[in-house]
């Protein structure tokens, strides 16, 4: 077999892996955006749970997420498919992830900030809205598309549960073909390809922040 | 000043360049032994960077630097080997900005540090010397505490005890009460002032026009990468005779 | 509760071979990380480049396919390893190339004004690394490496797609026989993060990228 033959057989797993990774982010960016205001509070009955919410979903691997999802809630759940419950599991944990990142991101903006906004005598929630949030955001981007490839790279246990992703497809060829060392190193590119791009958004996100804020 | 004709460290035409842009051009200065020079002007005016050529951390692109007997040469004109580098990195001590005292260390350890191993003196002896030399600058209680319990002013008086404890001749200064309170600068200049008395050479990056009129035997003006204006202290700083000069002094003066 | 009681004895085996291969990747895997952290900063780029891109491979692909890659792909160039080993071995190589990162970061992180005070105190270049450098950088770089430990322990969890015997697969095993998915799952999740948090405790650590 050519490379170029295998190359074409890992390919139909892009789609699913890329997709998969952007609906786990998403699901992610989404839920772990109150989860890091919980965590903020200045209310031990909101910012304790979330403490323990965040510690819990870092504290145990990707793989037993998935499995516990497929597995346990999935059994109440006959129609959810491999691909679902990976969007899921990872999902969680990637909202854990992101509100470490949301939360270091709000602390980041300077106290004085929050003096300076609430001397113009405007309110918390547009003080969060028109002064700090936007700042927050731009410091957010690095440290968010670095988790989007580690996220990429948690995605490939997806395949464990049948999602047909490319590594579940490299699997597949492997056993096929026997040439697992060839097609294993094609799907290992892959994989640096995918996140190449992303990686010099954060790299340049970087440069361009820390010019912007003077960091 | 009537001193001996013999300069203890002359620098002639020094050139310092990063990536292609010239930062020094043509510096020459003859420090005799025992003198104090204060080097002022404005930022960007070189100043620094032709003080750190003096021990070779910025080497100068060309020109050479007499010091002690030996020659050192910059980079387009042959550069220094390893060992001559080293000769003349002991026999020059230098005080930074930003103290740049080892955090790992305690400020008596700091001091042992270079002795033992630049020097090669023994542990028990190292530890003498570092004693004495906390005490001469008014430190003697805070031997055992790591710099980052110690105030800034004694940090700064710390890094001037490492320096001394390796006997050198010239002394070094790039700003060193630039990152200071007032209140602790104060007890630096003092530290500074004795050694000047005691005999000391030294070269003094600084923007405290006290000092240099107080202190030094001679100020050299710096702008733009070159030499403007030098003369004895008191006179330049009272009476600067280049406009560039008398700008920068009122300027200074005003605030 | 009585369900863990039960299962508990069928699980700890499983907990014992995930140590042992947390264990076996760091033990071959830092020393490398060493190294190549080492030879990143290297004067001569013929030497720095190639390590770079090894250290990149290593951290951008993920932990499966090396894994895949050493157990399914070597015994075609004829090197065959056991499940375990496999397993220890790719690990290894992403723990080396992980380490070498923070620890050419921790080498970076030490202010170059340090250096610089060694260089004007006559230290040669080596006593500036072996005394001021190298003794900053360990204090950097231990809660990174702590950090990552954790993250290796339950990057092992991986091995359970090579069928090696460790806690996932003991947890697996288990529900299949007994059709307690809830209760052996749980029960692996938990021992995963009471190792995992204790670790985090005693440690302090609190830098923690998802990376495996």
């Amino acid at each position: 077999m050519t490379v170029m033959e295998h190359l074409q057989a890992l390919a139909g797993g892009i789609g699913t892996t890329v997709t998969l990774t952007l609906a786990a982010f998403g699901v992610g960016a989404v839920a772990g955006f109150p989860l890091a205001l919980a965590r903020r509070s200045s209310q031990w009955w909101l910012r304790l749970p979330a403490l323990a919410v965040i510690e819990v979903l870092r504290a145990i691997p990707p793989l037993v997420w998935l499995f516990i999802v497929f597995y346990v809630i999935g059994a109440d759940f006959p129609l959810m498919t491999p691909f679902q419950a990976a969007v899921a599991g990872l999902g969680l944990i990637a909202a854990a992830y992101l509100a470490e990142i949301y939360r270091a991101g709000l602390d980041a903006v300077p106290d004085g900030q929050w003096e300076a906004a609430s001397a113009t005598g405007i309110g918390t929630l547009t003080t969060y809205r028109k002064v700090v949030l936007p700042q927050a955001a731009l410091i957010v981007v690095p440290p968010a598309a670095t988790y989007l490839i580690a996220l990429l790279k948690d995605s490939a246990v997806a395949s464990v549960v049948g999602t047909t992703d490319i590594t579940f497809l490299a699997f597949q060829e492997a056993r096929v073909t026997l040439e697992g060392f060839e097609v294993f190193v094609i799907a290992a590119a892959l994989y640096l390809a995918l996140s190449a791009p992303v990686a010099l958004v954060a790299r340049t996100a970087d440069r361009l922040i820390s010019r912007r804020l003077g960091l | 000043m009537n001193h001996p004709p013999q300069p203890l460290l002359e620098a002639s035409d020094i050139c310092i360049a990063y990536g292609g842009h010239q930062v020094v051009h043509d510096v020459s200065l003859a420090v005799a032994p025992g003198e104090v020079i204060s080097l002022i002007g404005p930022s960007g005016a070189g100043k620094s960077s032709f003080l750190r050529s003096i021990n070779w951390l910025e080497p100068p692109c060309s020109g050479t630097l007499t010091f002690d007997g030996s020659t050192f040469r910059g980079l387009r004109d042959g550069g220094v080997s390893k060992r001559q580098l080293q000769g003349l990195r002991r026999s020059i001590g230098m005080v930074f900005q930003q103290f740049n005292l080892f955090p790992h260390l305690s400020a008596l350890e700091n001091v042992v540090l270079a002795q033992v191993h630049a020097l090669g003196r023994s542990k028990a002896e190292a530890r003498e010397r570092a004693l004495q030399e906390l005490h001469h600058v008014g430190l003697g209680e805070v031997t055992d505490k790591l710099p980052s319990k110690c105030s800034g002013g004694q940090q700064q008086r710390i890094a001037i005890a490492r320096a001394l404890a390796l006997d050198p001749q010239v002394m070094l200064f790039d700003e060193p009460t630039s990152a200071l309170d007032p209140e602790y600068a104060m007890d630096v200049l003092v530290t500074m002032r004795r050694l000047a008395d005691e005999g000391m050479t030294m070269l003094v990056v600084t923007h405290e026009m006290h000092f240099a009129a107080e202190v030094a035997d001679r100020v050299v003006f710096m702008a733009e990468g070159r030499v403007v204006e030098e003369g004895p202290a008191a006179a330049l700083i009272r009476d600067p005779q280049h406009e560039r000069t008398q700008k920068f002094l009122a300027a200074v003066k005003g605030r | 509760m009585s369900t863990w009681i039960e299962l508990f004895p069928d699980l700890l085996p499983g907990l014992w071979v995930t140590i042992k291969l947390t264990l076996l990747a760091l033990g071959l895997g830092l020393p490398c990380g060493v190294v190549l952290a080492g030879l990143s900063a290297a004067p001569s780029r013929w030497v720095r480049w190639p390590v770079i891109v090894v250290v990149e491979i290593g951290r951008g692909v993920p932990g499966l396919i090396v894994l895949y890659l050493v157990y399914r792909g070597l015994p075609q160039v004829d090197v065959v390893l056991s499940a375990f080993l496999s397993a220890g071995v790719g690990l290894a190589f992403s723990t080396a190339a992980y380490t070498a990162e923070i620890i050419r970061a921790g080498i970076a992180a030490v202010p170059v004004g340090h250096r610089e005070a060694a260089r004007a105190l006559s230290l040669s270049p080596l006593q500036e690394f072996r005394l001021v450098v190298l003794p900053q950088a360990l204090r950097t770089v231990i809660a990174p490496l702590v950090g990552f430990s954790i993250i290796l322990y339950q990057g092992t969890s991986l091995a359970y797609a090579i069928s090696v015997p460790e806690l996932l697969s003991r947890a697996y095993n288990a529900a299949s026989i007994t059709f307690q998915f809830g209760a052996a799952l749980t029960l692996a999740g938990a021992m995963y993060a009471v190792v995992s948090l204790t670790a985090t405790a005693l440690a302090g650590a609190r830098s923690r990228e998802r990376v495996l």
